[in-house]
């Protein structure tokens, strides 16, 4: 337990308190870096996903043509003018690429988010309330994960009505129960550690103890999860786009354009293949950077949860 | 054991309950009254009344939730506003697709994944291992859809080997429904092949680090005997839980591969249901669904159990 407060060390300035305060934070931290950098692999899947989010943000302004620019050659190979060719409509694949991954990559995110926040919410109430409050909502989680993950989103879908924000609150719910129930394992193992029941004697309140206590030793294994949810969204992202439930054109999504490319299937596999390859590499991505990190960490975290399209 | 499996299945019933409530009030959010699409364009303001008393419709919700409850109770899921059948009916119709492709699917994945999780394992650090890590982890990333178009072109498009879309029951002629079904059910497989991979490579280096392997070569086992014989039958007991698990994903994949292969199952069945608001055929479709995984779930808990000592009278 460190000495200095949150609040203590804005009072005189974080330079007048030495760092050693947070020296055993600091070094662990250091440490697990250090262990991530030597993991080649997951090194390289966080560089695709820098890239992927930067593409993500920059993507629009650089695309060579609008998102409803059409042209004269519709379904047109690969050539100078257009690097991807074009679609069925006559739009330059390279830039609907660029426009669909901005949405595709942030709703994920935001999906992502979105269930870790309300899940982790619900999981630390549920753990460190324990009694029947945990018991009730224990018994909710395991009805929430009994359901099938995509047909839930469906039926959320149903309720909120289609399109990219309804999808992606819908999406963001179905991930509440894994997160859930991970937190509340957590706090149930860090409610037991003797810091914890060290705060409680010594009158620390309960906000408190959950900030300063239980939030930092859950969180190894809620990055490692959370790592992993990204990249489930953005397959389940891309799936709820196929069924055409997700974005509304004129705006596309990478699984937009693998529904309509699907429509062209007789005659090429490049319009469903290209964003198909986009989403498999940065989903492939985030699961190389989870196992990293799970490694570097150096415990036994993260679990299998959420719809697997 | 006995009292293991009561206990497992009495801890159920509350969660069933949480999952009635959810298939039931999702579907009232859904909203939508279909009375006047039930009664049709000439029906009389007193017919009208007629009907919604008849399906509780002038009910609240939750009045409504107790007679869809004693419906269940009785076996009977309801009528279907859409095809004006029991929907016990039409579940029986949509649902043996959606179980032959599971089926179909979980042949796949043992036969696919559990050699390459057992040559990964038993060649653990070495180059064969390093490049299967490869295809399995793209094989778990990759999305599920995304392989089915690419299938369907290579082996129905290109190659003509396998019919792009379509069912055949089983009854009917098993060569047809094999040649039908392989294209979705590969589909459906792949996810779940490279998990059951990844978790039996994990299982068996664990394993091969324990003390009790090392005692059996020190007795003078040979290799092959210690690896198949008691190295994998430890390393696959955490395998069949996945397996399990992996059920309700499937069951959830199959949703999007009916879709690309245009198969008449479970998740067509709702896609369809949602968009026409035919409450009672997605309370029972989501009903059903949440049900079938539970009992999977249980039924691989109470496998585990018995098959591992430590926890089975935990």
């Amino acid at each position: 337990m460190s000495s200095v407060t949150p609040g203590f060390r804005a009072l005189v300035g974080p330079e007048t308190v030495p760092d050693e305060f947070d020296d055993a934070a600091a070094y662990g931290l250091r440490r697990v870096f250090a262990r991530f950098r030597r993991k080649k692999l997951a090194v390289a899947g966080v560089v695709v996903v820098i890239i992927g989010i930067i593409l993500a943000i920059i993507g629009p302004y650089i695309a060579p043509a609008g998102l409803e620019q059409t042209f004269p050659s519709y379904t047109s190979s690969p050539s100078l003018a257009h690097l991807l060719g074009t679609d069925a409509i006559g739009h330059d694949e390279l830039s609907q690429l660029l426009f669909a991954m901005r949405t595709s990559v942030f709703a994920a995110g935001f999906a992502a988010i979105l269930g870790a926040v309300l899940g982790t919410v619900v999981g630390v109430i549920s753990g460190y309330a324990g009694g029947w409050v945990d018991w009730a909502v224990g018994r909710c989680i395991d009805a929430l994960l009994s359901f099938p993950g995509l047909l839930l989103i469906i039926a959320l879908i149903g309720v909120f009505g289609a399109g990219l924000y309804p999808a992606m609150i819908a999406l963001g719910i179905s991930f509440v129960g894994g997160f859930a129930r991970l937190v509340r394992g957590e706090v149930l193992g860090a409610r037991q550690r003797g810091f914890v029941a060290a705060a409680k004697v010594t009158g620390v309140p309960w906000y408190r103890i959950i900030r300063r206590h239980i939030i930092p030793t859950i969180l190894p294994s809620f990055i490692v999860q959370l790592c992993l949810t990204f990249g489930f969204a953005l397959v389940a992202q891309g799936a709820l786009g196929f069924l055409g439930l997700g974005s509304q054109p004129p705006q596309t999504s990478l699984g937009a354009m693998m529904q309509t490319g699907f429509q062209q299937i007789n005659s090429t596999v490049r319009l469903v293949l290209i964003p198909g390859i986009v989403i498999t590499v940065l989903a492939t991505a985030f699961n190389v950077i989870a196992d990293g990190l799970r490694d570097a960490l150096g415990r036994d975290v993260g679990v299998l949860a959420g719809p697997k399209a | 054991m006995l009292e293991v499996v009561i206990r497992r299945v009495l801890s159920l019933i509350p969660v069933l309950f949480v999952v009635t409530l959810i298939a039931f009030f999702l579907q009232v959010a859904i909203g939508g009254n279909p009375t006047y699409a039930l009664a049709g364009l000439t029906a009389t303001p007193a017919e009208i009344r007629h009907l919604e008393r008849q399906e509780h419709l002038n009910l609240p919700a939750i009045e409504r939730y107790w007679y869809w409850l004693d419906g269940l109770f009785h076996g009977n899921l309801g009528i279907s506003y859409a095809s004006e059948r029991p929907v016990t009916t039409e579940l029986a119709h949509y649902f043996p697709v959606t179980l032959s492709l599971t089926i179909a699917a979980l042949i796949l994945i043992i036969v696919i994944g559990v050699p390459l999780g057992i040559i990964q394992g038993m060649n653990a650090g070495r180059a064969v291992d390093k490049g299967l890590l490869g295809v399995v982890s793209v094989a778990i990333s990759a999305p599920g859809f995304w392989v089915g178009t690419v299938l369907v072109f290579l082996f129905a498009v290109k190659f003509k080997v396998f019919p792009a879309l379509g069912f055949v029951p089983f009854s009917q002629s098993p060569v047809e429904w094999a040649r039908h079904i392989f294209l979705p059910a590969l589909t459906l497989a792949f996810a779940g092949f490279g998990i059951i991979a990844r978790f039996l490579r994990t299982g068996i280096v664990g394993v091969r680090n324990e003390d009790f392997v090392r005692a059996l070569y020190a007795r003078g086992l040979s290799r092959r005997r210690v690896s198949y014989k008691h190295v994998l039958k430890n390393a696959s007991l955490s395998t069949i839980t996945i397996l399990g698990l992996n059920i309700g994903f499937l069951l959830s994949g199959a949703v999007i591969v009916e879709q690309i292969f245009s198969l008449p199952g479970m998740g067509t069945y709702a896609l369809q249901s949602i968009q026409n608001r035919d409450s009672p055929a997605v309370q029972g479709v989501i009903l059903t669904l949440a049900v079938v995984i539970m009992l999977v779930n249980l039924v691989t808990d109470l496998t585990y159990r018995y098959l591992n000592p430590k926890v089975r009278l935990t």
